[in-house]
């Protein structure tokens, strides 16, 4: 065993040249939630997905005009069933964006943490980068993931490609559709955690934005054009373009696209 | 050139924190005293663009701060003045975060985490929460996370601040082994006197953003070294006069002591002539010591040495 002489040692490796230091705050950050009990809520999250899929078990096991199906009220696995779970799991989305995303940087605030980080060759979209990929991967979690999972349930039970070659596009819309949602609702929680005085304080202000517009929305529902003050409206509005469905809402979905860009 | 400061100006809205500064800090120890407010803290945020420079440039190591910041940031190592902890993480991992920011990979940062968490004395505290951590311990951890990386250069801002006095000995014990080592350059931005004249072989006076005087601290002691305290028997008022008349400055006590600075290339010859002319008996003349404390008061004044 070497024998080291007590005081200050020089380090002899060598440093990355360019580091990635937005991975390293990701990964630590992804690592710290998943010890604080993140894994409860993505049980939580994954159950929609279990009946959903056994859903789709029924319909492809049973035929989709079987007794079963029309038990499940003419239960079609198309569009339409995407979307819905998608616009049910945003319900997880928001629980994870409060419980992770709110602490994100309120904490950095809160512990002073800032100067360790500006200190080190971490530049600002670095940090922002990182800290967002962190509630990017706990949202893909509760969101895209199991929206996949369930097209491709699908893809396997299919007896034949019929489904496959019609909705082929699923997935991207999928993709797309979650990314925009992450852009915006994540986009608004780390802007609340670096404005707001405090992680709880984050969390009031992101669930107040989206609740009030939205009751607001529902109270004044004779005049479509205030559902756009709603996020959750506009982003519901975008979400029926991303899988062609009817505008749920008798507003431009185009102005919903400038509300969302505006939030952004 | 360690640190290199031309006209470098920083403002927040109207007040100047560091104003039109030009320095020069050279390889080793380099101490930056000033009162509370003086502009250290300031001048290191603004040399590792914590905050905004108002005009001038700086160069650290020599790379331009305004070009090379990422270059220069994975370099250097800083000690901030307040608490500034990553919650959730450990000790060690604290410090194995902080590796892998500079560039470190994960096991080389897990390891000399270890090593340097040893070096500043918390070993047995590593695997607790950094949350939980005594303000001695926060001090120590800070350090720990600035040495990681194993820099050129270290920023230490007020690295006694909330520490028991145990714990401060401790602390300048290890930041005089860093600095003694001859491996990394050090610039230590303290109010406290000792802590300076003890760990930093330059010192740069600052005051109200200003550099006030600068240069080792042999060389400051020198420069004021001309100081005899000197008593005598006799007309008080006209011997101070007469001294003053020559070019001395006097610092009456009140009682019977007097300090009297000597013009520069003067000798006590000038005190025992003075006396003679104006007929006074001196009874006392001896070298008034001169400590680095005693520099910065006859520097900024007594008004604001009582800020200390």
């Amino acid at each position: 065993m070497p024998i080291y002489e007590e005081g200050y040692h020089t380090w002899h490796g060598q440093l990355e040249s360019k580091p990635r230091t937005w991975w390293v705050i990701t990964k630590t950050g992804i690592k710290l939630l998943w010890k604080k009990g993140m894994i409860i809520l993505l049980l939580l999250a994954s159950i929609p997905f279990f009946v959903r899929a056994v859903q789709i078990y029924l319909v492809t096991r049973f035929g989709e005009g079987g007794e079963i199906a029309r038990a499940l009220r003419d239960f079609r696995i198309n569009p339409e069933f995407f979307n819905s779970f998608l616009q049910g799991q945003t319900f997880f989305l928001v629980l994870v964006l409060i419980l992770s995303g709110a602490s994100l940087i309120a904490n950095d605030r809160k512990y002073k943490a800032l100067p360790i980080y500006f200190s080190k060759p971490v530049s600002f979209w670095d940090y922002v980068g990182g800290k967002f990929l962190i509630i990017g991967f706990y949202g893909c979690l509760v969101t895209l993931v199991p929206s996949l999972l369930l097209f491709l349930v699908r893809v396997a039970l299919a007896r034949d490609a019929t489904f496959l070659k019609e909705y082929f596009w699923i997935p991207f819309s999928l993709m797309g559709y979650v990314v925009i949602v992450l852009i915006v609702l994540g986009g608004l929680i780390l802007c609340l955690s670096s404005a707001a005085r405090g992680t709880r304080s984050a969390a009031i202000l992101f669930f107040a934005l989206l609740t009030f517009p939205e009751l607001f929305r529902q109270i004044l529902s004779r005049i479509p054009e205030i559902g756009l003050v709603s996020m959750s409206a506009d982003l519901r509005q975008v979400g029926s373009l991303f899988f062609g469905l009817d505008r749920p809402y008798h507003f431009s979905v185009w102005l919903a696209w400038i509300a969302l860009v505006g939030v952004v | 050139m360690s640190v290199t400061l031309q006209d470098f100006t920083i403002k927040y809205g109207h007040l100047i924190a560091v104003d039109h500064l030009t320095a020069k800090f050279t390889p080793g120890s380099t101490g930056l005293l000033g009162a509370n407010g003086a502009g250290k803290s300031s001048l290191i945020k603004g040399l590792l663009g914590l905050v905004s420079i108002s005009s001038g440039s700086a160069s650290i190591l020599n790379r331009d701060i305004s070009l090379e910041r990422k270059a220069i940031r994975q370099i250097i190592g800083y000690m901030p003045e307040d608490d500034c902890l990553i919650p959730g993480l450990t000790g060690i991992g604290m410090i194995q975060y902080a590796g892998e920011l500079c560039g470190m990979s994960r096991e080389d940062a897990m390891q000399r985490g270890h090593e340097v968490l040893f070096l500043v004395g918390l070993e047995e505290a590593r695997y607790r929460k950094v949350e939980t951590y005594s303000s001695g311990m926060k001090q120590r951890i800070k350090l720990a996370q600035a040495l990681v990386h194993d820099p050129q250069l270290l920023f230490l801002d007020e690295p006694t601040s909330g520490m028991d006095p145990r714990g401060r000995q401790e602390m300048l014990d290890l930041i005089e082994n860093i600095s003694h080592s001859g491996k990394m350059s050090i610039v230590l931005a303290s109010h406290i006197l000792v802590d300076v004249e003890r760990t930093c072989d330059r010192v740069v006076i600052i005051h109200r953003g200003k550099v006030l005087e600068q240069g080792s601290v042999e060389e400051l002691r020198g420069s004021y070294s001309g100081v005899f305290t000197v008593r005598i028997e006799g007309d008080r008022e006209k011997f101070i006069k007469a001294l003053e008349k020559k070019g001395c400055k006097v610092a009456p006590d009140g009682h019977h002591l007097m300090d009297v600075t000597l013009p520069k290339g003067k000798e006590t010859d000038l005190i025992l002539k003075v006396a003679d002319e104006t007929g006074v008996q001196l009874r006392k003349l001896v070298t008034s010591v001169q400590t680095l404390e005693d520099v910065f008061v006859k520097l900024i004044g007594e008004d604001h040495h009582a800020d200390l």
